[in-house]
């Protein structure tokens, strides 16, 4: 059966088809194209850099010069006066200091201001909660079309898995990675005793990685690797049947597998 | 034309490229099936070991790490699952000719490696093709001997099982090519 094999393998390859063009040179195509992505890469992240800081410095001021948040004694106070409520003539919704806004007979009484007004902690800074690094798990959706006896699965993946690492240890890359590759393989079963899947690959899951939350939905494919794959899948008898959907993901004890079914009727 | 800032260093990776391509290509039909897919595949892997070209310094250490980065590349294709249209000069024409029982022998092995899950293929294709020995294909594919073992036991085992593979292990007798 080896020798058998190699024989194959040796005839299935003895006439390749000569390259487009000389190889060298389109491999230096191909790396010139990349290298002008990652500089283009670069730039744009300086230029979001550069709009983050000038966002930054421009928050730190109002229109007048001020800090908007200020917890130092000597600074004014900002009071907001509301809508008047009496027949005193008044100047409605207008922004004062402390220092005269209080003592000018142009504003409501104290006590209609003090019910208008902010409590003091509003706009002093109030403490901030770290952000909640949301929970470990991925949620599935599945979502079948039905054409005769021809189904189609979407499956719509959202949640948040840490990093598995690749072979060399390292965590995988996360840019501009489907969800689906940074998990660890799927597999499902169409009910009529077919299945198919995704190998995860030489990927590890390492307790401490990053954590990275994602969505993406997209078209599960039958008969994966064949020839005429496609998004659909053709039961050959009508009938209800059971779909069954595993993904991994990468939680702090290790792959945790989340399934989710479906039932489709085919007539 | 070299792209680095060490021409010297250009030259041989372009020597290589060169002169390795075709043995990869082949290499790279066995893990897809199609000669387009395989020189993309190829070029892709080659691109990649151009930037980590400084640290691979023999040329034996350069088609090895190339190797790798086609067998992975390769299951990451097949993860992404994005093979909806395949590139091709001609359309096909087999698929009538199939319907009347005329198959080759090509297209049947081709199809009953496509039923395998792509490192088990990697697997036995290394180790049948390259005739690599366990060791080197446990470095290039980044796993364990006792994995690849494994891989090739099941590999063979699914080959056998399976009816194309049967029909395949009857002797064909093939025209004398002129």
């Amino acid at each position: 059966m080896t020798d058998d094999l190699k024989q194959k393998f040796e005839q299935l390859v003895a006439d390749p088809p000569p390259p487009s063009t000389l190889p060298s040179q389109a491999v230096f195509a191909r790396v010139r194209t990349v290298r002008r992505r990652r500089t283009a890469g670069a730039v744009i992240l300086a230029a979001a850099a550069v709009v983050a800081v000038a966002l930054a410095i421009t928050n730190v001021t109002d229109v007048n010069g001020r800090p908007p948040v200020s917890n130092s004694p000597s600074a004014p106070t900002t009071i907001v006066t509301p809508a008047p409520t009496s027949a005193v003539p008044t100047t409605s919704g207008t922004t004062n200091s402390a220092s005269n806004a209080i003592h000018t007979p142009n504003t409501p009484p104290p006590s209609t201001r003090t019910t208008g007004n902010p409590p003091p902690s509003s706009t002093s800074s109030t403490p901030v909660a770290p952000p909640v690094a949301p929970p470990l798990g991925v949620h599935v959706s599945l979502k079948s079309t039905v054409q005769g006896r021809s189904v189609t699965f979407k499956v719509t993946l959202s949640g948040s898995t840490l990093v598995p690492t690749g072979e060399n240890g390292r965590p995988l890359s996360t840019s501009g990675i489907d969800f689906v590759d940074l998990l660890g393989g799927t597999q499902y079963f169409f009910g009529d005793g077919q299945q198919s899947g995704s190998d995860a690959g030489a990927v590890n899951c390492v307790s401490g990685t990053q954590r990275i939350s994602k969505k993406q939905t997209y078209t599960l494919m039958n008969d994966s690797g064949l020839p005429n794959a496609s998004g659909t899948h053709t039961y050959a008898k009508a009938g209800t049947y059971t779909f069954k959907y595993t993904v991994n993901y990468c939680s702090a004890s290790g792959w945790k597998p989340v399934t989710k079914t479906t039932r489709v009727t085919v007539r | 034309m070299g792209v680095g800032m060490d021409p010297g260093r250009d030259h041989e990776f372009a020597e290589f490229v060169d002169g390795r391509f075709t043995a990869l290509q082949r290499f790279g039909y066995l893990l897809t099936g199609e000669w387009h897919q395989a020189e993309d595949l190829v070029q892709s892997a080659l691109t990649k070991v151009w930037f980590h070209r400084n640290s691979l310094r023999s040329s034996a250490a350069l088609e090895s790490y190339t190797r790798t980065v086609m067998v992975n590349t390769s299951t990451q294709w097949w993860r992404r699952k994005w093979r909806g249209e395949t590139p091709t000069e001609q359309l096909p024409e087999h698929r009538a000719q199939e319907q009347y029982g005329s198959i080759d022998d090509r297209d049947l092995l081709l199809r009953a490696l496509a039923t395998l899950p792509r490192r088990t293929r990697a697997a036995l294709v290394l180790r049948y093709f390259e005739d690599l020995p366990e060791a080197e294909i446990a470095q290039i594919m980044g796993c364990s001997v006792g994995t690849v073992k494994s891989s090739v036991s099941r590999g063979l085992a699914r080959l056998r099982e399976h009816e194309l593979i049967t029909a395949m292990s009857t002797p064909v007798q093939k025209e004398a090519r002129p």
